[in-house]
């Protein structure tokens, strides 16, 4: 594999080859990101294209000795999610829509037997609020401030946002599950 | 974290691509980006190409025109007069037949018939109804006028157009003693003589003591010139530049000179050919100061102030009939000319033929000075440090006209009368207008300052005379 760091050069330069080498080294990761924050396929791929274009046209202040460029452009396809989804659908997001429900944790070997791809489409049933704030904080690995902060919420609503979000993907698996085994977990 | 944390951190940050390729993203996605991606450095290198190309040929032109190049001489091929030194006194012989008779065409088609009858008067009126006087019906020149279309004569007991004296020379310098009774007494305004040391290395000429010094030459008034001539007076130099991106106003200095020119050769070939006038150099040197605004990110709008200095080199010949008796030297054609029409300036209306013919001939240097406003629009595309820009506009101004060198041969029925080496006129001021398009580059050095070039085809309204200029400038942004 080619060093990043030189590859990252050519971008700059506007090697198209070099350019075509980074998106296909890292568009999967990119791509997951996109489609946990967005609500389909559709509002993904727009997200991922913004991100993009910012990724690719912000390379030459990427520093290599701060963080990798897997963390780095990782980053960037965040807020271009949170940019898209704030210029498209914020309004009313971060409202209950799950009332608190009494679901008992399951064994995580009952969820082993959710592959990633429906684990996303679970993700991405949520409201668009507690996506965010689910992806962030569980995925991503923000803290409630930096959420608070990027998405200009009181960090209290973080914490909240999070627990509704953790009931509702709950709810949504247990759902999943029984759909898919015809109730024999009920 | 609780336990639903870790599992979705540890399933959704697996980032290996699915046999499915559901975590693939479609070919159309790379596709769209791509097109907003950097291009290569590689065209950079070829766009610096071509302003580098444009400054270097600006800056040769300058150079040559400013400082490389001497005035070209160019001698008229047909020889109107002879200079040959026999031809310098020979005596004067006039046929009487020939005096007294003017021939007057509208038309250029009358010519074969105003030399098969030269002793007839053509008068050709709107209604192309033709009369033709005979010769003993005298009309002195002065007396021609025009109302509208129609020409008319009027009849005058002028009769003495016959008395030229034989030897114009000895007359003429006699009377040098006693200018009351010499025939130049009356001279046209602005027409008077002196005696001049300055030519006695010229043994022809110096036994000649009269040296016309003309003050006011009939080829140089300012408005036959306007009328007949297409002298390049105009200098304008249009604001062009207008503030960079995201900048509203703009101010800059510039210097301007001419690339090129229409190449001037006028003749007229009338009835009765009467002037040839070949331009053989214009030098230009301009100065500018432009005020542009934007008006947005494509359009903006500009003025400022243009001085220039325009130097013109012409070789001449000009004929003019001698009025020995009323002592006037009568333009053939130009003083019938539509003075107020310049589309009309080769306009052949009236001819005069009879009498004496003064030619002048010499080689001129003339001066203008310019003041001009300009009103430019212009057209802007950016292209990172880079921008090109396509201009129009108008600018309206005055010309201070004026003679700076030249010599002047001055000539009667072919035998050398008078020179004058040092003619000076002071044309006065006149008002100028023109219009003009081009292309210009500007490069852009900081977030203040930026340096640029234009080209311009400028074209002087009413005339036919028309300028490719160059410019080169700073320009700030404030």
């Amino acid at each position: 594999m080619a060093d990043i760091n030189n590859i990252i050069k050519s971008c700059i330069i506007g090697d198209r080859n070099a350019q075509r080498t980074l998106y296909e080294m890292h568009r999967t990761r990119w791509y997951m990101v996109s489609m946990r924050y967005g609500k389909n396929i559709s509002q993904a791929e727009d997200i991922l294209q913004e991100g993009l274009i910012r990724i690719y046209t912000s390379l030459h202040q990427y520093n290599v000795e701060k963080s990798a460029f897997s963390t780095w452009s990782t980053r960037l396809i965040v807020n271009a999610a949170l940019r898209y989804l704030k210029k498209h659908s914020w309004q009313n997001t971060f409202v209950e829509v799950y009332e608190a429900s009494d679901i008992a944790d399951h064994h995580e070997t009952i969820y082993d037997k959710l592959a990633a791809k429906e684990l996303t489409k679970l993700v991405q049933k949520l409201p668009m609020g507690y996506r965010i704030v689910f992806n962030m904080y569980c995925i991503e690995g923000y803290s409630h401030k930096e959420i608070a902060k990027n998405l200009n919420i009181a960090e209290g609503t973080s914490k909240s946002q999070l627990s509704k979000a953790r009931r509702g993907i709950k709810k949504l698996i247990e759902l999943q599950l029984i759909k898919s085994s015809n109730g024999k977990y009920r | 974290m609780g336990s639903i944390d870790n599992f979705f951190k540890r399933r959704l940050t697996d980032y290996r691509e699915a046999e499915d390729g559901w975590n693939i993203p479609a070919e159309k996605t790379w596709e769209n980006v791509s097109t907003h991606l950097p291009t290569p450095k590689k065209k950079y290198r070829w766009i610096w190409i071509f302003p580098v190309i444009f400054l270097g040929a600006v800056l040769i032109f300058y150079a040559y025109n400013n400082y490389l190049s001497t005035p070209a001489t160019i001698a008229i091929d047909a020889p109107l007069v002879s200079r040959t030194k026999s031809e310098i006194n020979p005596p004067v012989v006039v046929s009487p037949k020939d005096q007294n008779v003017v021939g007057m065409t509208e038309n250029r088609d009358n010519k074969a018939a105003s030399k098969s009858n030269p002793n007839l008067i053509h008068i050709k009126n709107g209604d192309s109804q033709e009369k033709h006087i005979s010769k003993n019906v005298m009309v002195p020149f002065h007396s021609i006028t025009q109302a509208g279309t129609q020409y008319e004569t009027l009849e005058s007991k002028q009769s003495n157009h016959n008395t030229i004296p034989k030897n114009d020379n000895d007359q003429w310098i006699n009377t040098s003693s006693n200018n009351d009774r010499s025939p130049m007494a009356n001279l046209p305004q602005g027409l008077s003589y002196t005696q001049k040391s300055s030519v006695s290395n010229n043994s022809d000429i110096a036994s000649s003591p009269l040296i016309f010094r003309l003050n006011k030459i009939p080829i140089l008034d300012i408005s036959g010139l306007e009328s007949r001539l297409e002298i390049p007076k105009i200098s304008t130099s249009p604001i062009f530049d207008i503030p960079i991106l995201y900048s509203k106003w703009e101010l800059g200095i510039s210097l301007s000179t001419y690339l090129g020119s229409k190449p001037y050769t006028i003749f007229d070939s009338g009835d009765i050919p009467d002037l040839e006038s070949i331009f053989t150099k214009s030098t230009y040197q301009g100065l500018n100061l432009h005020f542009n605004k934007k008006l947005n990110n494509r359009w903006s709008i500009s003025t400022g102030m243009n001085f220039s200095h325009q130097k013109l080199y012409l070789n001449f010949t000009q004929k003019h009939v001698w009025d020995a008796t009323n002592n006037v030297a009568i333009s053939r054609s130009s003083n019938f000319v539509l003075k107020d029409n310049l589309n009309l300036f080769f306009f052949d209306g009236i001819e005069v033929s009879n009498g004496q013919e003064l030619c002048l001939q010499g080689e001129l240097g003339a001066e203008v000075f310019s003041l001009r406003i300009p009103v430019i629009g212009s057209y802007h595309i950016y292209q990172g440090k880079h921008e090109y820009l396509l201009s129009f506009g108008v600018s309206l101004g005055v010309d201070r006209f004026s003679l700076a060198e030249g010599e002047f041969m001055i000539y009667r029925e072919q035998q050398l009368i008078g020179i004058d080496l040092n003619p000076t006129i002071d044309g006065g001021i006149i008002p100028q207008a023109s219009a003009y398009g081009g292309i210009g580059y500007r490069y852009h050095l900081n977030d203040k300052w930026k340096i640029g070039a234009s080209i311009y085809y400028d074209k002087r309204l009413g005339l036919e005379s028309y300028y490719y200029r160059s410019e080169i400038g700073v320009f700030i942004k404030i």
